[in-house]
């Protein structure tokens, strides 16, 4: 778990707005300089005057994408700034665009600052952008004038086609996602633990790309959830979490508002222990996570939503019990928040990898009451997994019961099963006992075919 | 030696010589500079021009038309087909896939048909008295393929000429201007002619010609838009006329009188067309048919749009940057329709055609380069595609004529040292933007890129949509959006549940369901920075706000494209267009947008592409992390999954063991049980988030970080208030309240309540709340109790100056009382304030803070009231009188005296019966005095009433004496004036009951001289009123005088 003793923070409102705001600023600050090069030469006061500026919001620029440099790709009619679409005002919009024909005009289509970037390297750059409006040629002096700090270049073209995979797999697909999930996880808590609070809504996007990813290939998500962590990455976890939430919570609703706010509270669920003490109580962490969560960003009712939810996921023990202080058991979102962060944390144990099953009777155990046998069985049928004990028609015919879970989740319709009547439901005088998930001998393989109502 | 440029045309062929340092365009025998592209055969012998195009009614299977379109086809060309509607004559295909006309017992190539054309040309020269050429320069559309190349250059060959180059029709135009303006500027040529459009940007001086982009679509030009005229008319015919057999002679001459029509459409409404040989009613008739603009401009719809997206990419392929065009040139017979100039203005701005002889433009500029290459003239260089080259798109061109720019076969073109310097940079840039040279060094290995996003069911074109459909979907759904800018308006103004509303959403779903009904595609549209298109077309492109706002909100979101798909429901549409109407501005977190309040509310039938990011995996720290963590993943999903496991059926396996799981899982009583409690209601999430927010206080207070925490929701407060919610704040301290009260106690409840109070209320959440409810007469309870707990709230006068303001504006009770109370808590220190508002407020807010500084009463508060004596309104001023009245005697009868001399007879009304009502005693003398003056006579008879009366009210004693004093005053020489005022008095003396009253009026009514009538009779019945008052009063108690 993420542990640190941090000081206050300051409070940097106007910092954060003037952040926010960097990315378009950045764009008019050097649109405005390259015009000014238009008219002027390098000595005109106004042209140095409006150097400043351009540092001023590229240092703004890169603070706000801790990075040591700033990427701008303009392509089709958008603009990405560090990969993200650019979201501003139709004025800087407009700038931005016409920055893009500028450099179009020179061959390329993106420009690389670097955070030293020094004032006459962005000088430069404005002074042979503008240069090579009214001569091409002058595209050449942009390339070699360029290699301290500023330079330009030309990304490949790309498909508008938001939904182009290329040859990827499924597998791969939800791998790529899952991982970029993991990485941006794991980069707003490593921000969170210098008590940098931004990214938040990095974090927003990724739960409903967890969301939309569900949608796709929920197989594989479910898998990739409810595999066994190797360590300890509260990062890999809470995505983990999020997605087993999700699945569980798919069962019953297909609101994404709803499903959203679950997966973002599974990735924040430990934003409050960032700034607690290791021997912090839980509830400690329940209200130090509300307090992030609150803080983070604008409060809104998606807020208030996500508040409640990771208050009561942390706070209470049990799920069947009241909250502290209240008379009223917790909002069944924080149940299941509550059960699949628990499951997850069981896969993730240091000591020998536990099976599924096992994990899961450890689940339950956990969770005795009526509501938390609830979130668990939830949770059996996210994963598409029939309890042991249950009566099961195969392909065949043949009547069997359920032995035991499969020892791996993509075998979850095939489980070690018990057959007790032939194909024409007659007893046979002695069991037989099978392991579906393993290749038969002789025959086609046998499959669970349907549940039946009657179990022993 | 002559110099010949040919450009031979789809609809004519016009030809050029280059003699000396002179260039002329053929003049051919019919005094036209073009000769029609038409080839007729009559028993072995070729017609052209004029004389075919008259074979062509008489005999339409042995004439060819548009000959330049069947040029180079083969028999896969699917512009055969086309054409094959469209032409009379018959043909048919070789065993090697080329062309043939059959004309009568003959197979004739198109080739060969041309070359009788060139022949006619070169044969017109020798006449001319210029030497034969035997060379020639051809033009060529900038698109045709290496077969309709060869074509055109075996015509040449086959007329006896050697092609000299095949020039793109643009460059040679290009040509024609070189010496018309200054070096280096671009031009935009749109030619629209009869086998198509075509647009090209051209760099164009004497240093060189450079094509630098070039577009075309070869359907949709005159030929067509005539053959669509033509069965336009046809169809209207046969609607008279009903159905007659189409001739190919009787359909040849309709098409002959409707290109005659479209000419002059162009200057006129209605143009009637004479129909020859009509072959209705079992014979034949002239009919006179009116053609009107409407048909043109519908026939033209197709072709303004492929004139525009010509237009338009030529633009973005040469990065044409704003106002960077030094001229804009229309060539072609279509281009001289209005519309058409107007498409292409609207790209490119205003078009311009000095000084361009824009029938010979083309030729021109062949015979010129024809010279330069047979070294009569001194050339230029021309980078173009040349010869047979595999065309190319222009980017490419450009390095295909680069890279051979030192090849023998481009020694044919002059290149002086400066243009070679020139190519040979360009070349190096363009090879090293391909090495990526250009690109810093983390950028320089490129690897795969992608626009990532979210596509949400799309219906998706199996099939590229042709023209028509495409014209036709614009036009349905730029009606679609005139509609649901109405409803959107109607949604705001009156609210989503308002009838009429209600009644235009219900009546656009069904045109929504009719219009996807047979075309699932219909009502997709892109999403631009100003406006929404489909197919290039504008379908809503707002104006003024808020509309405005909608195409860039979404378009900045990122959403690209948007669909709306057969079974849209009302509340779908309602969702939909609620959303278009969010501004991402107000009240939303950070990271939402329009594309995530589209993707959360998932409403079914609405599709629509947005993009995010841009995954570029070029970014060696990105990748590596990357790298990193997929590969955990995948390790992670191996495990389960097993290595090399297959996946084919996975999922649709899982989907149904899910399904299985769910029902053995849980039994239907506990899913719908659960399926309920998953959506908690918001306003339950108050509650719930109160407790957690309690404990949140606690850990706040322990990292010092209370001041942010309230920061956060008095933000959200603030917003909820400007988004008309002022209830929100009061809902959540209300549950704060109940969770703390649950939790410690009451005590601590009201302590909780007064922190969150003071944390939300802030001055902005009153501006924003007042901004609303000020002008609301009768608030919602709910927000009113807010804004007075608000209002009380405040510990500090921040709000005063903004309460002061307003305080005379509200229209509600409640909130102006709120107000009020707040102004009266902080009315001390502000007095000065106050006292300059009283002099310019509305009479109802001045007399509230007369009201309110007369409750404090200090000396400060004294001096701030005197200042309604300056107050525009004599209410306020009366009001301020009377308090000063017990405070200032002299101030205020100094004021009342001004009052009652005002030269306003209403403000003196007001003055007399304020001194009546408020029993200010101060201006007794005051009154007394005006009654005794001369003056009294001479005032309204209604103001001496009132006078006496205001005295009376503040002594009935002194207002007796005086009015028998006045009644008394009788004169020799009397006034009527005089005798209105004894009359008053005697009226007034009538209401007592006094022995001197009555003494007074029987004085009156004696007949005396100085006694008027008038005054008698007044008098008189006074006298009878004040006797029957005392006689009917009881007899004083025994014992008393």
């Amino acid at each position: 778990m993420i542990q640190s003793n941090l000081p206050p923070r300051p409070n940097t409102d106007a910092r954060s707005e003037r952040l926010r705001e960097s990315p378009g600023r950045l764009l008019s600050s050097c649109f405005h300089l390259v015009r000014a090069c238009l008219l002027h030469d390098d000595t005109n006061q106004s042209v140095q005057s409006l150097v400043g500026p351009v540092e001023q919001a590229l240092e703004d620029c890169c603070a706000k994408f801790s990075t040591d440099s700033v990427r701008v790709l303009f392509t089709h009619d958008m603009v990405f700034m560090h990969r993200k679409l650019l979201r501003a005002s139709r004025e800087i919009y407009q700038v931005a665009q016409h920055m893009g024909v500028m450099l179009d005009r020179c061959g390329a289509n993106e420009v690389h600052f670097d955070r030293g970037a020094s004032r006459s390297s962005l000088l430069n750059f404005a002074r042979f952008l503008a240069e090579s409006q009214r001569n091409p040629s002058a595209a050449t002096a942009l390339r070699s004038a360029l290699a301290n700090g500023v330079s330009v270049g030309h990304a490949p073209p790309t498909d508008l086609d938001p939904a182009h995979t290329g040859d990827e797999s499924p597998a791969a697909s939800v791998a790529k996602s899952v991982a970029v999930s993991v990485l941006l996880t794991r980069s707003f808590f490593a921000r969170l633990a210098w008590g940098d609070m931004r990214g938040a809504h990095d974090l927003l996007h990724t739960s409903r790309r967890l969301v939309a990813l569900h949608d796709t290939h929920p197989a594989l998500c479910v898998a990739v959830a409810a595999a066994p962590c190797f360590d300890e990455d509260p990062a890999k976890m809470a995505v983990s979490a999020a997605i087993l939430a999700v699945a569980m919570a798919r069962i019953l609703t297909d609101d994404r508002v709803t499903l959203a706010s679950i997966a973002l509270n599974a990735l924040l669920a430990d934003s409050g222990r960032t700034r607690l003490d290791a021997s912090s109580s839980e509830d400690r962490c329940a209200s130090a996570t509300l307090l992030a969560s609150t803080e983070l960003g604008r409060f809104h009712p998606a807020t208030i939503l996500r508040g409640a939810i990771a208050y009561e996921s942390l706070a209470m023990s049990d799920p069947d019990l009241p909250l502290p202080g209240s008379g009223t058991t917790p909002s069944l979102p924080a149940s299941i928040l509550r059960i699949a962060r628990a499951f997850v944390a069981l896969r993730a144990d240091p000591g020998p990898s536990p099976r599924l099953d096992q994990a899961l009777r450890s689940l339950a155990a956990s969770f005795p009451g009526q509501s938390g046998a609830a979130c668990v069985r939830l949770l059996h049928a996210a994963m598409g997994i029939l309890p042991p004990g249950k009566a099961v028609l195969l392909n065949t015919g043949e009547v069997a019961i359920v032995r035991a879970l499969p020892v791996r989740l993509m075998d979850f319709s095939r489980p070690p099963v018990r057959i007790l009547t032939d194909d024409h439901r007659q007893l046979l005088p002695v069991a037989i006992d099978l392991d579906l998930a393993a290749s038969p001998t002789t025959g086609p393989p046998r499959m669970i075919r349907r549940a039946l109502a009657a179990s022993l | 030696m002559t110099a010949l440029g040919i450009d031979f045309g789809t609809s004519a062929l016009r030809a050029a010589i280059c003699t000396g340092d002179t260039t002329r365009v053929l003049q051919f025998a019919d005094g036209a500079h073009a000769l029609p592209a038409v080839v007729s055969v009559a028993q072995g012998a070729f017609h052209v021009g004029r004389a075919a195009l008259a074979r062509a009614s008489t005999h339409p299977k042995l004439t060819v038309r548009a000959l330049k379109r069947f040029l180079g086809r083969s028999a896969d060309d699917p512009l055969l087909a086309h054409l094959r509607t469209m032409t009379a004559c018959p043909f048919d295909f070789d065993q090697d896939g080329t062309l043939a006309f059959i004309l009568g017992d003959q197979r004739v190539g198109p080739a060969v048909l041309a070359s009788r054309l060139i022949r006619h040309a070169v044969d017109l020269v020798e006449r001319s008295g210029a030497p034969r050429p035997e060379s020639a320069v051809l033009c060529v559309p900038h698109d045709a393929s290496p077969a309709r190349r060869k074509a055109l250059s075996d015509a040449a060959t086959c007329a006896g000429l050697t092609t000299l180059q095949l020039l793109n029709e643009p460059t040679a135009t290009a040509l024609s201007l070189v010496g018309a303006g200054p070096d280096g500027r671009l031009v935009a040529i749109v030619d629209v002619g009869a086998g198509g459009c075509s647009a090209s940007i051209l760099e164009v001086g004497i240093r060189g010609v450079r094509l630098l982009a070039a577009a075309s679509d070869p359907i949709g030009g005159g030929d067509d838009f005539d053959w669509a005229l033509l069965l336009a008319t046809l169809r209207d015919l046969e609607e008279h006329h009903g159905p007659f057999p189409h001739d190919p002679s009787f359909l040849e001459m309709l098409r002959q009188t409707c290109e005659g029509t479209k000419r002059s459409l162009d200057h006129l409404d209605v143009v009637p067309a004479l129909i020859p040989f009509l072959p209705v009613a079992g014979g034949l008739t002239n009919q006179q048919v009116l053609i009107g603009r409407h048909t043109i401009d519908l026939l033209t719809i197709d072709l303004l749009a492929r004139v525009g997206a010509a237009c338009r990419k030529v633009a973005d392929d040469a990065a044409l940057f704003h106002g960077s065009l030094s001229a804009v040139i229309a060539t072609g017979g279509m281009s001289s329709m209005p519309v058409v100039r107007n498409a292409i203005e609207a790209v490119f701005g205003k078009l311009e055609s000095r000084g361009l002889d824009l029938d010979g433009s083309v030729a021109i500029g062949a015979a010129l380069h024809a010279a330069a290459i047979l070294g009569t003239i001194e050339g230029i260089p021309v980078i173009d595609l040349v010869g047979d080259t595999v065309p190319l798109r222009p980017r490419e061109e450009l390095i295909a004529v680069v890279s051979t720019a030192h090849e023998p076969s481009s020694a044919r073109i002059p290149i002086d040292d400066t243009s070679t310097e020139f190519s040979l940079e360009l070349a190096r840039l363009l090879a090293a933007l391909g090495a990526g040279a250009v690109s810093s060094a983390p950028l320089s290995q490129r690897k795969a890129s992608a626009i990532s996003g979210r596509i949400a069911d799309l219906v998706e074109e199996s099939q590229p949509v042709d023209a028509t459909i495409a014209a036709r979907r614009a036009e349905m759904l730029r009606k679609l959006w005139s509609h649901l800018a109405i409803v959107m308006q109607s949604g705001v103004q009156c609210g989503w549940a308002h009838p009429h509303a209600q009644d235009q959403i219900d009546r656009v779903v069904q045109e929504i369901g009719a219009a996807t009904r047979e075309d699932p595609g219909a009502l997709t549209w892109d999403v631009g920075f100003w406006r929404f298109s489909c197919h290039e077309r504008a379908v809503w492109e707002p104006d003024q706000a808020p509309w405005n706002r909608v195409p860039f909100d979404l378009f900045s979101s990122g959403v690209r494209k948007l669909q709306l798909q057969q079974g849209l429901t009302a509340q779908g549409l309602q969702t939909f267009l609620g959303i278009l109407l969010q501004d991402p501005s107000v009240g939303s977190s950070p990271g939402d947008d329009l594309a995530g309040a589209l993707w959360e509310a998932k409403i079914p039938h609405v599709a629509y592409v947005a993009v995010d990011s841009f995954d570029d995996l070029d970014d060696p720290v990105f990748e590596d992390a990357w790298n990193s963590a997929a590969r955990e993943v995948d390790r992670g999903l191996r495990a389960e999954v097993g290595a090399g496991a297959p996946l084919d059926g996975y999922a649709a396996a899982f989907h149904e063991a899910r399904g299985e799981a769910v029902a053995v899982a849980l039994d239907d009583a506990v899913n719908v049980l659960l399926r309920d409690l998953i959506r908690v209601p918001e306003s339950a999430w108050f509650d719930r988030f109160a407790r957690g927010f309690l404990a949140a206080l606690d850990e706040a207070a322990r990292q010092n970080d209370l001041g942010r925490l309230w920061e956060a929701i008095a933000k959200w407060a603030c917003d909820r208030a400007e988004r008309h919610d002022a209830a929100a704040a009061m809902q959540l301290i209300d549950a704060l309240d109940r969770a703390e009260l649950a939790r410690q106690g009451p005590g601590a409840a009201r302590e909780v309540r007064r922190l969150a109070q003071r944390a939300i209320f802030t001055a902005a959440w009153i501006s924003a709340a007042l901004s609303y409810l000020g002008s609301e007469s009768d608030p919602a309870d709910q927000d009113a109790r807010a804004f007075s707990a608000a209002v009380d709230a405040q510990v500090r006068d921040t709000f005063f100056p903004l309460a002061l303001a307003k305080v005379g504006e509200v229209r509600s009770n409640q909130i102006r009382g709120a107000l009020l109370q707040h102004i009266a808590r902080f009315a001390e220190d502000h007095e000065a304030a106050m006292g300059e508002l009283l002099r310019t407020s509305p009479p109802e807010q001045a007399l509230d803070l007369l009201a309110t500084l007369r409750d404090v009463g200090s000396p400060e508060a004294l001096a701030a009231a005197a200042s309604g004596l300056d107050s525009p309104h004599a209410v306020v001023r009366l009001q301020t009188i009377a308090w000063l009245a017990g405070e200032s005697v002299t101030v205020a009868r100094d004021a009342l005296a001004r009052l009652l001399e005002d030269s306003e007879p209403s403000v003196r009304q007001e003055a007399l019966q304020m001194v009546s009502s408020h029993h200010l005693t101060v201006a007794g003398p005051l009154l007394v005095r005006r009654a005794q003056s001369v003056d009294f006579d001479h005032l309204p008879l209604w103001e001496r009433k009132a006078l006496l009366l205001a005295v009376a009210a503040l002594s009935p004693h002194r207002a007796e004496t005086l009015a028998i004093a006045m009644l008394d005053k009788g004169r020799l020489f009397t006034s009527e004036a005089l005798e209105q005022s004894r009359a008053i008095a005697a009226e007034f003396l009538g209401e007592s009951s006094s022995q001197d009253a009555l003494d007074a009026l029987e004085r009156a009514v004696r007949r005396r001289w100085l006694n008027s009538q008038a005054l008698r009779n007044a008098a008189a019945r006074g006298a009878n009123a004040v006797s029957r008052r005392r006689s009917s009063r009881p007899p004083p108690p025994r014992g008393t005088l």
